[in-house]
């Protein structure tokens, strides 16, 4: 179905590119968000990426490889935000994304705090690593595509961006964990 | 369970928690956007007719894929003989030329608007999308990046003024962060990845590389930000945070050859952040402070001496720019949610407002002099806009282009 639509959507067909669009809108928007920080800077990536979509469409050889075509796409898009916002970081204020309060009810208010430093601390590159493998759940050959490197190079990224998160929690932790041995002991 | 155990789950869940459920209102919004955007023709993109493996599977490609392949170089050199033909037939930039300003437009061209007569006329055409052009000092040369399409990489090119002859700078295969001409227009200064390795580069258009060592005893500077020649062309000026303290952010200076790295008064957690050399070289003003806080300083270079500019009215002050002359600033005026540019003396004192007012958000603008300090072009990035103003005051004139990037004066050619 999704093949038929792409095929379309190359020969010019609007309607058919407009399908793909909208079934596509919010898994683009939401990895935008948590890549970028920033819902407006998100948007940008996002529209960014289906007019490039597109525009060069008809230049995609393989119509199955769409949906990983997008994510490379998006990726660009998003790294190309992120270098603007770099330049003028010091006039963005980084805006937490609205979380719903329904969701994960195992994971305190605490975790999910530490959890967002250790998350917002991170390089944009990096963190497109994790939404792509953790959000997305494209399995690591995938991710390396999409990125344009090695493996390998994924693989060490990944573990590198995970620790560097872990790394945070275990300093918000240490305090907190000699006062509840004071406290309970 | 502790948060450690399953950290990839916990990582993934919150990821999920993050994300939400509200599918996001501006499809429409796109839709009008590509329903006005023409489609690339299919045989634009070499990897259509060649896939990427097959400079190992030659033998393997079948006759007809071959006949197209000609096919599209035929069409290819067709495209490139009626391009660098046309580029040829229009007159050679001189100081005629005085007053034009080059734009990279949605299309994937740049262009260069006659701001005297608001004739525009091509200057980088094709099936590649070229943007960000940044005029060499002389005048003789532009560089601007390009994205092939189809293509994951994107090179930075240097071509004639006249957008003829373009080269690909070695090494370079993603947009650089920022990309600064030297000012005897020899080599640019590149923040970004080269040859795989992040750094400051400096690029001769001989094909010299130097890396930046960004060391000291003690330090090693993790994070590189725009980066600025002065006007000895010996050093390079630019913003740094220290590797174990990202969040404080200092002005650097080191030789142009990668040597000699010295910090410009001391990295701070408010700053300094943009900031702008003076047309001397001698002195760097700069922004502490976030916006409805801000300040502007100025530090002399080799002293270090560091004092406020004190402006009139309420001084929320960004991202100051030097005027050719150097004896005026111009520079963003927050108040409440939205901000202003104004042009004042780097003594402080009075302010002249110019240009529209801007909501509070998304960095600002992007603002350079002519050449002759008559005129500013603004890029506002809020709203993508081009705008010419007139440094004495006014409003200014919004530019009839749609530039997705900063515009860049054209240098008359010396």
């Amino acid at each position: 179905m999704q093949q038929e639509l792409v095929e379309r959507a190359r020969r010019g067909e609007h309607d058919a590119f407009a399908e793909l669009a909208g079934a596509a809108l919010f898994r683009l928007d939401a990895a935008a968000r948590l890549i970028l920080r920033d819902p407006d800077q998100a948007k940008d990536a996002v529209q960014e990426t289906l007019v490039r979509a597109w525009r060069d469409l008809p230049t995609l050889r393989s119509p199955d490889r769409f949906d990983a075509w997008l994510h490379r796409l998006l990726y660009r898009a998003c790294i190309d935000e992120a270098r603007r916002l770099r330049r003028h970081r010091v006039d963005v204020e980084l805006t937490p994304i609205d979380s719903p309060l329904v969701g994960d009810m195992t994971s305190s208010i605490n975790d999910r705090d530490q959890l967002d430093r250790g998350f917002s601390r991170l390089e944009p590159e990096a963190r497109a690593l994790i939404v792509l493998h953790h959000y997305l759940d494209l399995p690591l050959p995938e991710v390396a595509s999409v990125l344009g490197i090695p493996l390998g190079t994924a693989k060490s990224r990944l573990h590198r961006a995970l620790q560097s998160m872990r790394a945070v929690l275990d300093a918000d932790a240490r305090p907190t964990a000699d006062v509840s041995e004071g406290r309970f002991a | 369970m502790t948060l450690h155990d399953g950290f990839d789950r916990t990582v993934s869940d919150w990821l999920d928690e993050q994300a939400g459920h509200g599918m996001p209102g501006y499809l429409d919004e796109i839709l009008v956007q590509t329903t006005g955007t023409r489609q690339r023709p299919w045989w634009s993109s070499l990897e259509r007719l060649l896939p990427m493996q097959s400079t190992i599977r030659v033998a393997q490609v079948p006759r007809m894929a071959w006949l197209l392949v000609v096919l599209g170089l035929i069409i290819a050199i067709g495209t490139v003989v009626l391009v660098a033909g046309s580029s040829r037939r229009q007159s050679p930039f001189g100081p005629d030329a005085q007053g034009n300003v080059l734009y990279a437009a949605a299309d994937g061209d740049i262009y260069a608007l006659d701001t005297s007569t608001n004739q525009v006329r091509p200057l980088i055409v094709g099936p590649t999308t070229d943007s960000d052009p940044s005029v060499s000092p002389d005048g003789t040369k532009v560089a601007f990046a390009r994205r092939e399409p189809g293509s994951d990489s994107v090179a930075t090119m240097v071509a004639s003024a006249d957008g003829s002859n373009p080269v690909a700078l070695p090494g370079i295969s993603t947009r650089p962060t920022s990309m600064v001409w030297s000012p005897n227009s020899d080599r640019l200064a590149v923040v970004g990845p080269v040859d795989g390795t992040e750094g400051l580069w400096v690029i001769g258009l001989d094909g010299q590389m130097n890396l930046a060592q960004l060391k000291q005893p003690g330090e090693a500077i993790a994070i590189v930000d725009d980066p600025q020649w002065r006007p000895n062309g010996h050093e390079i000026i630019f913003l740094g945070s220290a590797m174990d303290t990202v969040t404080s952010i200092g002005l650097y200076l080191v030789q142009s050859d990668g040597s000699g790295l010295r910090p410009i008064g001391p990295p701070t957690v408010d700053g300094p952040t943009r900031f702008s050399v003076s047309p001397d070289g001698t002195k760097v003003a700069y922004t502490v402070g976030a916006a409805n806080h801000g300040q502007i300083h100025v530090v002399d270079v080799d002293t270090g001496a560091d004092r406020q500019v004190v402006f009139d009215g309420t001084p929320a002050d960004l991202r100051p720019h030097w005027s050719p002359d150097g004896t005026r600033l111009v520079f963003e005026r927050y108040s409440g949610s939205t901000y202003q540019l104004m042009v004042g003396s780097p003594d402080g004192g009075p302010v002249t407002a110019i240009g529209p007012m801007r909501p509070d958000k998304t960095g600002g603008a992007e603002v350079q002099f002519s050449p002759d300090g008559a005129s500013i072009v603004a890029f506002y990035n809020a709203d993508k806009t081009s705008w010419l103003l007139d440094p004495a005051g006014g409003p200014g004139t919004r530019l009839d282009y749609d530039a997705v990037s900063p515009s860049s004066w054209q240098v008359p050619a010396s």
